[in-house]
């Protein structure tokens, strides 16, 4: 989509940035947004200008605040960024991008009035299908300290009792419900000698495939703690793929996760651990650092001894992490700092709770990152683009 | 009674029902390049047959339903080919299915999508003449989760427009399947002594429009116009929601994409080709690794 010529004067700068349409999600192209309109199945490409504006719906504070916070994070004019934003939030109301206050409730509200649980909804994707015909047994629903209670299935009842141990505290009986949020395949031992993997989903994406069940359960444990992350008000928190070596860490694409996992062997020959958190807090001080959060739920699991005997990669302990590169899958041209902002802030778990000044400040210190571009999502190409950075 | 070997279009296992010896062999003819269907599993039946004491009329029915009634065995024939579309286009359920024509060479794929009337079906029958092995003139099935497109040799159809460019592949006069066609010539890939393709990864992706007195015109659209536009030819993309069209985003991301403005197939065709060889190989094992 490009802003059409003229410059709308119908967008008032005292009010709120306007959100997003929740039908209309955003699909990477080779770097480039693309926006799907979920009820009629149509894309609009987004130039880079109105990407980065996109990127900064939902955000706190007023249409004035937007265009001086990206006024300062492009080193541009306020006049012209002005024009851009108001070029832009007309084409996408245009478009019915925006919610406009009048988008269906959500179908399943808040069931205990205001302060009771709210619900993560999945919507039933092709991928999501594939999961659930995985085959699953039990459920267990956990309520999280935001309030928001998730469902996690297992694929026998003896999985579902590890995972009851692990959420113990926060375990809730909830039988008029069961969507899963979490995912967790504990695989018992073949007989055959052959070791099988045990798997976790987030929704229907790869959170971690591991021999070691330890390893597992504290993946799931990092999973769900990781809904609390991305509700923090305070410090903008990044949802990524990091690997670690040497206390130093590369940020890699969220959705490159299961892609990396299907080369974890040749990174753990390289002394890279795939850090199982799905979010990390950025830090801006004294360079960009990220921190591994520990979370209250404890698997009753001696990981670690499997990772001493050197057959596994220890995990980085919570704690601050050095960020010395960044790898995106796209082709280089889209290298431009724009594009790496806007990546940046699309990045933010948390950016509904932030100011787009925050938001667009941490996108910017992301953007300052070297940066390490695999052209295709080939897990070869993006592993060897990871090596890389490290070397 | 006669039946048709079972066959599967895509997803969709079927048979025809047919009380004519004649249109049997016809429509076992423009089946024979889709795979063979166990006769025992879930088989949907068409049923054409002629309506005794109504003269010349033919009765059609869709899994036991009476669906209507045809003046003209072609116009029975016609409906019987465009439901068995729709029913294959619905049954590729996991699978991206763009509107499009598409071949294969070494094993990688060239997708053309387009709209009705902009040539896909001319492009295809002319790349398979010159040996390009045959995946669909019509419907594209694409994995999201792999970017492979799997065949569905269906017969090419190819509208009166066209017929002046492939003169031979008319059916002679005194052909017995003449009146079994109406409108469109349809063509069976083994008329074309085409290869039918094994599932293979996108290599090319090229939006053909067939415009009288054109020339030539090509331009390289940016990964992300090109999938915009592929999306919009999509049947139901809405369906894929977002996870759907992000996976098929990814795995297309080798792929590289054109559109084609032409008003003569050979040309067309031969630019295609130049392109298509200038593409980086991508081996199946990279594709899939």
């Amino acid at each position: 989509m490009t802003a059409r010529p003229g410059t709308p004067e119908l967008i008032d700068r005292d009010a709120p940035i306007p959100q997003r349409h929740p039908a209309i999600a955003g699909i990477d192209v080779d770097g480039e947004r693309v926006l799907l309109d979920e009820r009629n199945g149509r894309c609009h490409v987004l130039n880079p200008s109105a990407n980065l504006i996109w990127s900064c719906l939902g955000t706190v504070g007023t249409v004035a605040d937007l265009i001086d916070d990206l006024a300062g994070a492009c080193g541009a004019p306020v006049e012209t960024v002005s024009a851009d934003v108001r070029r832009a939030l007309a084409d996408f109301a245009e478009n019915r991008l925006l919610d406009d206050g009048r988008t269906r409730p959500p179908r399943r509200p808040r069931s205990h009035g205001s302060d009771g649980p709210r619900y993560r909804e999945e919507p039933p994707t092709a991928c999501m299908q594939i999961v659930d015909e995985l085959g699953w047994g039990g459920a267990v629903s956990i309520d999280l300290p935001t309030g928001l209670r998730l469902g996690i299935r297992s694929e026998s009842s003896a999985t579902e009792e590890a995972v009851r141990a692990i959420f113990a505290p926060v375990v809730v009986d909830d039988p008029d419900r069961f969507e899963p949020n979490l995912s967790v395949r504990l695989e018992a031992g073949s007989g055959s000698g052959v070791q099988q993997l045990h798997t976790v989903y987030n929704s229907c994406s790869l959170a971690v495939r591991t021999r070691h069940h330890g390893r597992a359960l504290r993946s799931l444990a990092l999973q769900a703690w990781s809904f609390v992350e991305a509700e923090d008000p305070e410090g903008p928190v990044l949802q990524t793929t990091a690997l670690e070596r040497d206390g130093q860490i590369v940020l890699a694409p969220r959705r490159a996760r299961a892609e990396i996992a299907m080369l974890e062997p040749r990174l753990r020959r390289a002394g890279i651990a795939v850090v199982d958190a799905p979010m990390l807090r950025l830090e801006q001080t004294d360079g960009v650092r990220v921190v591994v959060p520990a979370t209250p739920f404890a698997p009753d699991d001696d990981f670690d001894a499997v990772a001493d005997l050197g057959v596994e990669r220890p995990q980085p302990s919570p704690g601050r992490y050095e960020v010395i590169g960044r790898l995106l899958v796209a082709t280089e041209h889209h290298s431009d700092r724009v594009a790496l902002v806007a990546g940046g802030v699309a990045d933010l778990a948390n950016r509904h709770h932030l100011g787009s000044g925050r938001a667009l400040e941490a996108a910017s210190a992301l953007a300052g990152v070297p940066t390490s571009f695999s052209p295709t999502w080939l897990p070869r190409v993006i592993v060897e683009s990871a090596l890389e950075l490290f070397d | 009674m006669a039946t048709t070997e079972p066959r599967v279009a895509l997803d969709f296992r079927f048979e025809v029902e047919v009380d004519d010896p004649d249109l049997k062999h016809h429509l076992d003819t423009l089946f024979a390049s889709l795979p063979a269907a166990h006769p025992e599993v879930g088989l949907h039946r068409y049923t054409i047959h002629r309506v005794p004491a109504a003269g010349e009329a033919w009765d059609v029915l869709s899994g036991g339903t009476h669906i209507d009634r045809y003046p003209t065995v072609a116009g029975a024939v016609g409906y019987v080919l465009w439901d068995l579309n729709t029913q294959a286009i619905r049954s590729a359920r996991h699978d991206v299915v763009v509107h499009a024509g598409a071949v294969s060479r070494d094993g990688r794929g060239l997708l053309m999508p387009a709209p009705a009337d902009s040539g896909k079906s001319t492009l295809v029958t002319t790349l398979v003449r010159s040996g390009w092995a045959y995946l669909t003139d019509e419907a594209a099935a694409i994995d999201p989760m792999t970017g492979i497109v799997r065949p569905y040799p269906k017969a090419i159809h190819l509208d009166h427009g066209t017929w002046r460019l492939f003169p031979d592949l008319s059916p002679p006069a005194e052909h017995r399947a003449r009146r079994f066609v109406r409108g469109r010539w349809c063509v069976a890939p083994a008329q074309l002594d085409a290869d039918i393709s094994a599932p293979v990864p996108l290599a090319l992706v090229v939006f053909p429009r067939y415009r009288s007195g054109v020339g030539l015109r090509m331009e390289q659209l940016s990964p992300a116009h090109g999938f915009t536009s592929l999306v919009a030819n999509c049947f139901r993309s809405a369906r894929h929601g977002r996870t759907g069209l992000q996976q098929l985003a990814d795995r297309l991301a080798p792929a590289r994409f054109w559109t084609l403005d032409f008003d003569a197939a050979e040309s067309a065709c031969r630019a295609i080709a130049e392109l298509f060889h200038d593409l980086a190989p991508i081996t199946r094992k990279d594709h899939l690794s």
